[in-house]
């Protein structure tokens, strides 16, 4: 009898434990401003759009110094962001740096590329659509099969739902003699028709080495990616750039960027803020002169802009985040539990601890307590004195409630 | 003795109990003419690009079924009981109280489950002659967290049925629309995957709430 009502004292515990924090940041939160920043080609500087409070509109300014740009003016400052305004007004430079600038060099040198933890840690179905890379047809076309990668790789026809044996065999004699360790890690790629090319997939072996997988002329094509010394692959993301000069984005497990470029698979090294691929998200800003790479953490922003030919480090700049105030929860929530988050897709409980201070109005909560018990007449219970005196107000209005 | 208190359960219960799994089939029947036509439409390739690449879940339909049923079981089961407190009288057999309640609950519990499990091996024998198993897994970690929503909502509205205090009844009640979200966080399939084996575990730790609430009644707290 009492063993259950210390059941339903520590489900209230918990459900208040999720649910009260959870309304406390519903009324406190404050979002933290995503300031657009992008490296001006002309001034050489960090350029922002930011919201004025003084002035109460946005202001379009170069972060350096800080001057003030017109609309327009601001267009022609970043000439790469704007560069479908400015074609379209004929007021697009014939050369930024020394370099040629035409549509057909900017719409194949820009792109944007992001990635979010939640892309990786998310639950996902290991069944992957491989298409003909040398299809011979404007369109990309649905290959009729997907493949699963177990102890082998297997292709399975989904009108049957029955394994192709012979195109599996064919595959498989591949990974066999090019040294492909099952299982599978991970495999990356884009199953998406609507896309320029096709380039397959970058797949990493359970010894950490990554394979290029595609289907040409409806054959295999696997080739073993060289991999420089201590770099083990973490993440990787694929990618069809039009000027095709790289594949894929490894993120390395020293949270180091690289790039698998079409130069005989080197890897390339791309220069970017710390980031923690599972809790900070990344994006990729690149034009002809050079790649914005923003990581948006807890902290802030951070901003690197590196030269788009050499990737070498070029300038930086960083928005701190919105200060949250005073978190006064922190003096009466001894602890918090969450099961979503936005770093992942999946449900699972995450605790969060507040400060020592809390113990105090916990002892205070747990004094109360055994004053109201001794108020209502009850006998004094050790046990939902020490659980108030550990989960402080969740346990104390859970025991208030159920104790009876 | 035991039989007998089972066999009560029963004659409350069966046509509520044959009814839901009847609505249940006539739900699958529904999806699975949906899904019929949709192979004839646009293919099994297309669906299955769709499962996997584009995180979708043809099974949608079915999220709130198991949590009505639960709900509605466990009303079949206890509102008799209550009108007028006739409950004593199941009370007052030569059992232990214990052995009476649970005997009750873990009868409701047990009729649920088999309409869930039977509902689950049509939708399983349905989905392997046109899904793999990577699917067919990915589909019932996101089915798992809606049926043991049902027994969760069976548990708790036991408990708020057999509350005897209308106070007391209003707190249980917040407490079971709290925890019953627990298994509704998210709609994005196999969400739940790590978490499965503790999502399980939920009906059963709050089945035997419901015997708290009959010593209540028996030592007398009432409004």
């Amino acid at each position: 009898m009492k063993n259950i009502k210390y059941l339903i004292i520590v489900l209230g515990t918990m459900i208040l434990a999720w649910l009260l924090p959870k309304s406390y940041h519903l009324v406190t939160d404050k979002a933290s401003p995503n300031i657009f920043t992008y490296y001006s080609s002309i001034d050489k500087a960090f350029c922002a759009i930011e919201f004025d409070d003084v002035k109460g509109h946005l202001i379009r300014k170069n972060v350096k110094t800080n001057k003030e740009y017109s609309e327009a003016e601001f267009d022609s400052i970043l000439p790469m962001f704007y560069s479908m305004q400015l074609f379209s007004d004929g007021r697009m430079p014939k050369s930024i740096n020394g370099k040629d600038i035409n549509p057909r060099v900017v719409n194949s040198k820009k792109f944007f590329f992001r990635v979010k933890p939640a892309d990786k840690n998310k639950p996902h179905i290991p069944l992957y659509t491989l298409f003909e890379s040398m299809s011979k047809r404007v369109r990309i076309e649905m290959p009729g099969d997907v493949f699963r990668l177990t102890d082998r790789i297997e292709f399975i026809n989904p009108e049957t739902n029955e394994i192709n044996e012979e195109k599996s065999e064919l595959f498989n004699k591949q990974f066999i003699k090019k040294g492909f360790q099952f299982p599978a890690k991970m495999a990356a790629g884009n199953p998406s028709t609507r896309k320029a090319y096709e380039e397959g997939y970058f797949i990493v072996d359970n010894k950490d080495q990554i394979f290029h997988l595609k289907m040409v002329n409806a054959k295999p094509f696997l080739k073993k990616v060289p991999l420089p010394d201590g770099v083990v692959p973490n993440y990787l993301q694929t990618m069809e750039p039009d000027d095709r000069s790289f594949y894929a984005f490894v993120f390395d497990t020293n949270q180091e960027l690289h790039i698998i470029t079409t130069n005989a698979y080197s890897l390339q090294e791309i220069p970017m803020p710390e980031c923690d691929v599972d809790k900070d998200q990344l994006l990729i800003m690149a034009n002809p002169l050079y790649w914005n790479l923003n990581v948006v953490s807890g902290k802030g922003k951070e901003v690197w802009a590196i030269d788009a030919d050499t990737k070498e480090f070029v300038d930086k700049t960083s928005i701190v985040g919105v200060e949250q105030g005073v978190n006064y929860s922190k003096y009466f929530l001894p602890f918090s539990v969450g099961f979503t988050s936005g770093n992942t897709r999946y449900i699972k409980p995450i605790f969060y601890f507040g400060s020592y201070l809390v113990l105090l109005s916990n002892l205070i909560l747990a004094l109360a307590f055994a004053m109201i018990i001794r108020y209502r007449k009850q006998k004094i219970q050790i046990l939902p004195v020490v659980w108030i005196s550990i989960t402080g107000i969740y346990g104390f209005i859970a025991s208030i409630i159920f104790n009876r | 003795m035991t039989s007998a208190l089972l066999f009560k359960e029963w004659k409350k219960t069966k046509w509520f109990a044959i009814g839901a799994f009847a609505v249940g089939l006539a739900l699958l029947t529904y999806i699975f003419l949906k899904l019929g036509r949709s192979f004839r439409m646009v293919g099994l390739e297309h669906l299955w690009d769709v499962i996997v690449n584009r995180d979708q879940f043809l099974f949608r339909d079915v999220k709130y079924f198991p949590l009505a049923t639960g709900f509605c079981l466990a009303l079949a089961q206890f509102v008799p009981e209550m009108i007028q407190k006739r409950i004593k009288l199941s009370l007052h057999l030569p059992l232990s109280n214990r052995k009476i309640v649970f005997s009750m609950l873990g009868f409701g519990l047990l009729a649920l489950l088999s309409i869930f499990v039977l509902h689950l091996i049509v939708i399983l024998t349905f989905s392997v002659f046109y899904f793999p198993m990577e699917i067919i897994e990915s589909m019932v970690y996101t089915l798992l967290p809606w049926y043991v929503a049902g027994l969760t909502a069976y548990a708790f509205t036991s408990w708020i049925c057999l509350e005897p205090t209308w106070k007391r009844r209003i707190f249980n009640a917040l407490l079971m629309f709290a925890s019953l979200q627990l298994c509704f966080l998210s709609d994005f399939p196999a969400a739940y995957s790590l978490v499965v084996s503790v999502v399980l575990l939920i009906p059963l730790y709050v089945l035997p709430f419901g015997y708290f609430s009959v010593q209540r009644f028996k030592v007398g707290i009432q409004d």
